[in-house]
């Protein structure tokens, strides 16, 4: 270990013993079972974005409209559920929500050709409103959906919980190990050597192979989504020979 | 595509889809009673919160109903900071303007005072009003401030009453002296039925999300039920949702606060502190139509009836009848003076 | 500039043509509604005034952003520059004596809003310059740290009165207001132009400005041209900072007079769009604003017929628009120059 990861981990350790010190409630309300459940389902949405974020950053974009399918999955997780009183369904739901963020991601970007940070912001902003309003065209509230079905408090009968867990091996996996994994890293660090090789034609689609992501609550997506986005004949060539392992 | 082209394809567009509003959208009909005219802006939570917010929003539409007076609201969001929503209202004119302009929450405080001077001619109510230090009566001002702790000795006499386990619970909003209100009294009330009886309190936070977290108030509640406590007492706005899905859970009692909250939850919401800001609401509203209205605060408690608990067909078989007879007794002693509720 | 004009006119249409699209479903006619929406924003001197309140925060963040931009750095953390500007001032505006006179009491609260942006930010940039950490990551979690700071303080020192809001500044460090009907617009409008023109000068006219805009047109070309690309770095994002963070004084000096938790809150986050809306053009950065300004308060004074969040989502449509189109507009003339010419 370098020197400078001690001296970091050290301060981390010194910080968590100084808060335990100065309050004492907490410490044991940190060592409860309880508090561990917690921290894992607070976890998993950030685990599932994070890893969304991490395909894109490997294929050499920073996908700034993580809010955006966040925001948009959620609402379509909680709409489908309540409409169709399964929370297996809303999962779906908020996985094609944010599939279909991207895609309005990909046909801005690709087909148009603008400025990916500039997409990513508006379409943030687009979600801000964008979910209050169909919240309000929909149940006629502004802030909440009406209580849709879940999956409960028991974190090992929660499937999003096992999917984050699945996710974070899988993942890891794809990207060192498969085909599409070396692809797509290629696209991040050499993109004209993918040029080169005849799997994409332009640098661009780096952007093709980064946006597969979708994220919702249940964030259940990665792999080869780029198929069912695909919108510019590059991007669907770049998505075939990518998810062709 | 040429640029020429799609200009010329999106300016037909949109005469298309002006031509079709133009045509086909029927012209919303002019609101109905040239009588007064009521605003509304609503506290983090919006007007469907179940709680404190709706009691409001069921005011404006029973003074609509009622007394024919037309109605208005917003809900601010992070986009529309509440002040300058409240100031959108106060601004109207013309037609447009507005006879009382109600901030809902204590966090209009400050900007009901300047607006207040502000706009001179235009009538103000706060609910849950806190005079801000130095800050005299202004004539077109109302502060409508309740005597919650009160209704919450109540609910916690009942509370005391029924306890199985001698532990119940309260989860507050913000950590605020308004909130504070709530679980002091609540206290008291437990205390004086069952002195031995143990209360667990805890906040969702301190700052006004604290009021629509419901993820955190179930974790709260949970960790209550987990020690024992068998009834909880929530005054958290929307927050409480949280508790009443950890009652569902658990099957275990939870106490409602500012409407009736037993529908939420008909499993589990033994009885609820409300708090009637509906019926204050329409009182101003006649006071504006009366012209009598006159700026200051109004205390309302369980003297004036907008304070209570409640006890219906729908809870008797949570709320035992001799708990409900003497809770009821208390609240007589309570009108009387007999029993001093402490609130700080 | 004929690009540019066409670029607008494409985004404008499209967007009035998805804002209809939405007006149609939730059923009102889009011609009442776009009718409306103009004639109390432009004719009631309130609504007016209230544009121009909200597009001061956003020009000064805007240009913030826009600033950093040009130096290839993405400044995400206008949002927090803001916050410590508004914590600083308002602090600051409340510690001094009463009496305080104007021509003391402006300039010192204006540099310490302008000082604690640009601290926070020169922070981002100085580790970005020495340590390479990248300016987004932590200038988004500098948002989070400035925000939770601000509120532990206003819980433990400056909240009075059992509310959210702190002590009111000293009187002399207001800004007057400049009318129009009881709205919050204020004198914080003419620092915005004065800071607006002052950029426009430091980024056409000087050799500082030249040396930003090389750094952030290619770093390792700068560097071999003789420019202190790590300086560069520290300054531009010490300005950016101090640009979001005077953004308090329209808030704080101008409209509350008092620290308040969440002042300004997504002032910050709009400020990107007006950046990338203006095209990092300071006076680009002025005309976003005040479309964002306008939809803001023309959104709430429709707010009967339609509800506010259509406009709240209207001001993302039009990013998007100009996005898109900027780029079409492009490729389309370079396609055939005489048809688009």
């Amino acid at each position: 270990m370098s020197r400078d990861r001690i001296f970091g981990l050290g301060a981390a350790v010194a910080v968590v013993a100084l808060t335990f010190a100065l309050e004492p409630k907490l410490a044991r309300g940190v060592l409860s079972l309880a508090f561990v459940q917690a921290t894992l389902v607070t976890a998993v949405p950030y685990v599932l974005a994070a890893l969304g974020g991490a395909i894109t950053e490997r294929a050499g974009v920073i996908d700034l409209a993580l809010e955006a399918k966040l925001l948009f999955g959620a609402f379509a997780a909680a709409a489908v559920a309540y409409a169709t009183d399964s929370a297996y369904l809303g999962v779906a739901g908020g996985a094609l929500a944010g599939m279909a963020i991207a895609a309005l991601q990909l046909g801005c970007a690709l087909r148009l050709g603008a400025d990916q940070v500039i997409v990513g912001v508006a379409l943030n902003l687009l979600a801000l409103g964008g979910t209050r309003f169909l919240l309000q065209a929909l149940f006629g509230e502004g802030a909440n959906s009406p209580p849709c079905p879940g999956f409960g408090d028991a974190i090992l009968a929660n499937p999003i919980v096992w999917i984050a867990v699945l996710a974070s091996i899988g993942v890891p996996i794809a990207v060192a190990r498969t085909r599409w994994g070396l692809r797509l890293r290629a696209a991040g660090d050499r993109p004209d050597a993918l040029v080169a090789v005849g799997v994409a034609r332009r640098p661009r689609p780096r952007f093709a192979a980064g946006s597969p992501a979708a994220r919702s609550p249940a964030r259940a997506a990665r792999s080869c989504r780029c198929r069912s986005t695909a919108s510019s004949p590059t991007c669907r060539r770049a998505a075939a020979t990518s998810c062709s392992r | 595509m040429s640029v020429r082209r799609l200009l010329i394809l999106l300016v037909a567009i949109n005469a298309a889809l002006f031509a079709g509003g133009w045509l086909f959208v029927p012209a919303p009909a002019p609101k109905a009673g040239a009588g007064v005219r009521v605003g509304i802006v609503f506290d983090v939570g919006g007007k469907n919160d179940k709680s404190f917010n709706e009691q409001a929003y069921n005011g404006l539409r029973l003074a609509e109903r009622e007394l024919g007076v037309v109605g208005t609201f917003i809900e601010p969001t992070e986009g529309v900071p509440r002040e300058t929503a409240l100031r959108a209202l106060a601004a109207r004119t013309g037609d447009d303007k507005l006879d009382l302009v109600v901030g809902v929450g204590w966090v209009f405080s400050s900007d009901l005072e300047r607006l207040a001077q502000l706009f001179p001619d235009v009538n103000f109510a706060g609910v849950d009003y806190a005079p801000s230090s130095g800050a005299g009566t202004l004539p077109n001002l109302v502060g409508l401030r309740f005597r919650e702790h009160e209704g919450s000795f109540l609910v916690g006499a009942a509370a005391g009453l029924a306890t199985h386990t001698k532990v119940v619970g309260f989860v507050g909003g913000m950590q605020i002296p308004l909130i504070k209100k709530f679980e002091v009294g609540y206290r008291a009330g437990v205390a004086h039925v069952c002195p031995d009886c143990r209360v667990l309190a805890a906040y969702a936070g301190s700052d006004p999300r604290a009021f629509s977290n419901p993820p955190l108030g179930q974790q709260l509640a949970g960790a209550m039920y987990d020690d024992d406590a068998d009834i909880i007492y929530h005054a958290s706005g929307k927050t409480g949702d949280g508790v009443f899905a950890a009652a569902r859970r658990r099957g275990q009692r939870a106490i409602g606060v500012d409407s009736d909250q037993f529908a939420i939850a008909p499993c589990c919401v033994m009885t609820s502190m409300v708090k009637r800001v509906d019926l204050a609401i329409v009182d101003l509203v006649r006071e504006v139509i009366a012209k009598k209205f006159r700026g200051g605060m109004r205390e309302l408690g369980l003297a004036e009836q907008r304070v209570g608990f409640v006890a219906d067909e729908h809870n008797r078989l949570l709320l035992p009848p001799a708990v409900v007879n003497k809770v009821r007794a208390l609240s007589d002693e309570i009108i009387a003076g007999k029993i001093q509720v402490p609130w700080q | 500039m004929k690009r540019e004009l066409q670029a607008a006119a494409i985004a404008v249409l499209a967007s009035l043509a998805v804002g209809s699209v939405l007006m149609l479903v939730v059923g009102v006619s889009p011609v009442r509604v776009w009718g409306t929406m103009v004639e109390r924003t432009f004719t009631d001197e309130y609504n007016l005034g209230q544009m121009l309140f909200a597009a001061t925060s956003l020009a000064l963040c805007g240009l913030a952003v826009a600033l950093a931009l040009e130096a290839g750095l993405f400044n995400i953390g206008a949002e927090g520059q803001l916050a410590a500007g508004v914590l600083a001032c308002s602090t600051l505006g409340a510690a001094l004596p009463a009496g305080t006179p104007a021509p003391i009491a402006i300039p010192v609260c204006l540099a310490a809003a302008a000082g604690a942006g640009g601290l926070v930010a020169g922070g981002v940039g100085l580790l970005k310059a020495t340590r390479g950490a990248h300016e987004v990551i932590s200038s988004i979690m500098l948002n989070f740290v400035v925000a939770g700071v601000s509120l532990w303080l206003g819980n433990e020192l400056l909240f009075v009165g059992g509310a959210t809001t702190g002590a009111p500044i000293a009187p002399g460090a207001e800004l007057p207001h400049l009318g129009l009907g009881g709205s919050s617009v204020n004198a914080a409008l003419a620092i915005t132009l004065a800071a607006a023109a002052a950029v426009w000068w430091l980024r056409d006219r000087t050799t500082w400005g030249e040396a930003w805009r090389a750094v952030g047109r290619d770093p390792a070309a700068a560097r071999s041209a003789g420019i202190s690309v790590e300086r560069v770095q520290v300054l531009a994002m010490t300005a950016s900072g101090a640009l979001a963070g005077l953004a308090a004084a329209n808030l704080v000096m101008g409209y509350k007079h008092a620290f308040e938790d969440g002042l300004g809150r997504n002032t910050g986050f709009l400020g990107i769009s007006a950046a990338l809306l203006g095209r990092s053009h300071p006076a680009g950065v002025i005309i976003a604003a005040l479309l964002l300004g306008f939809l803001q308060a023309g959104g709430l004074a429709v707010a009967e017929l339609v509800p506010k969040e259509l406009t709240e989502m209207l001001q993302g449509v039009v990013v998007l628009a100009v996005a898109a189109s900027v780029p079409f507009v492009a490729r389309a003339r370079a396609r055939a120059p005489k048809e688009a010419a």
